[in-house]
């Protein structure tokens, strides 16, 4: 199967206080501010070569207005538009957004709002393209270099997780099955990562979290020195998640947002031979939290 | 906000000191007990209290979290609010309330 999305392209976050958020989403979380028009702020980490990877946008609720995935090539998107008409899903064509071209909407199942798009402005990352140091000097925060994934939440999981896979053919890479076999939440990709999109049992639309790249041992560590600094409340880790095997830290942004500093690093690469590894639901605990060994009393309950 | 109120806690009738421009959430945790709480941004709800009595400002919260409906019944968000006079609160199981032993004067990590 051939691989037409590369990445989780952008998420629009709701703030319930926009100057206050961005404070945090620039000079903690370090990502780089690259536009502001209205009510909403652009943003990136310093490692993105496009125009940005967040919308911050203000509003009177928190949670996530919109999941964007980038296409391969332009191709892709005509791919999938015919995918969507073949599958029956109603869908809108957006013309052209702030910095990006054309883009297919459409609500999932979980009862979230996905967007397809390819174009989107060329920015290049925050080095030069030329005799590149390996980073840049002068980051603020954890400074961290990306987005990798969201999870979110659906009231019936494997409905939205069948979605995902046949329409928009993400495959599984992990998958937290039931006694009867059926798949309570599971972790979707198609760049060659143990996920881009996550989907676990809870409301519909919900938001779990937003999660960003740090890229060693040490950038791990001192995220969590300059999240406890700023005393951020830290909602579990550092730590590391029996499923993808990813290092973690979890942590609100002020509007009540759940974020995470994924390690990729510790992760494996995924590769078209992979098949899904299946956890069953009396080890859930050592699935989600390795070392903890038992869940927190937040993270199933606590979104927005 | 320079007085200080108290708050209680129904049904226990936990008598609790406030300081100025505290929330509610913050009070009952320094008290050495604790509460369920979530994310302590007004975005995800689940540290929803019941006013009976007294005057609070509600700060700012999703409308997700915390509906114009609950807030006419009486409900706030712990988190966000602060007591503007001295409140009476009746707390349910979802609440979670229990008292902690402190070290050191302090109350452990909230679970």
């Amino acid at each position: 199967m051939p691989y037409r999305i590369s990445r989780l392209g952008h998420v629009e976050i709701r703030s319930l206080d926009l100057d206050r958020d961005l404070d945090h989403y620039v000079n903690v979380l370090g990502l780089q501010l690259t536009g502001r028009e209205g009510k909403t702020a652009y943003l990136k980490g310093w490692d993105e070569r496009h125009a940005y990877s967040v919308c911050l946008t203000e509003a009177d609720r928190a949670g996530m207005a919109r999941m964007a995935f980038r296409t391969v090539d332009p191709e892709d998107l005509d791919y999938y538009e015919k995918r969507l008409q073949d599958f029956g899903v109603k869908y809108e064509v957006i013309p052209e957004d702030y910095r990006r071209g054309r883009a297919l909407r459409f609500l999932a199942p979980s009862g979230h709002t996905v967007e397809l798009y390819h174009e989107m402005e060329y920015t290049g990352n925050l080095l030069p393209a030329v005799n590149p140091a390996p980073w840049p000097e002068d980051l603020k925060g954890i400074g961290v270099p990306r987005l990798d994934h969201t999870l979110v939440t659906a009231p019936e999981p494997h409905t939205a997780i069948q979605f995902f896979q046949d329409v928009l053919e993400f495959r599984l890479s992990e998958m937290l099955v039931s006694p009867d076999g059926t798949p309570l939440a599971a972790w979707l990709w198609q760049r060659p990562a143990p996920h881009d999109l996550a989907i676990v049992p809870g409301r519909a639309g919900g938001f779990h979290h937003a999660a960003f790249v740090v890229d060693s041992t040490d950038a791990l560590f001192r995220a969590a020195d300059i999240l406890a600094r700023h005393k951020v409340r830290i909602d579990y880790g550092p730590g590391r998640h029996g499923i993808t095997r990813g290092t973690t830290i979890y942590f609100f942004d002020p509007s009540g947002n759940r974020l995470e500093t994924f390690g990729g690093y510790s992760a494996y690469q995924m590769d078209p031979d992979s098949r899904p590894v299946t956890w069953t639901q009396d080890q859930i605990t050592q699935a989600v939290f390795y070392y903890a060994q038992e869940l927190n009393e937040t993270f199933l309950s606590v979104y927005t | 906000m320079t007085e200080t109120y108290t708050i209680t806690l129904l049904p226990m009738g936990e008598v609790l000191p406030c300081t100025p421009g505290e929330t509610v959430l913050s009070a009952i945790l320094r008290s050495g007990a604790r509460v369920f709480f979530g994310c302590t941004g007004g975005g995800c709800g689940v540290c929803k209290m019941r006013l009976i009595s007294g005057h609070l400002g509600y700060g700012r919260y999703s409308a997700a979290a915390l509906s114009e409906e609950e807030r006419r019944e009486g409900f706030f968000l712990s988190c966000q609010a602060r007591p503007l006079s001295d409140l009476t609160v009746q707390l349910t199981e979802t609440n979670k309330y229990r008292k902690v032993a402190t070290f050191f004067g302090q109350p452990p990590k909230p679970q």
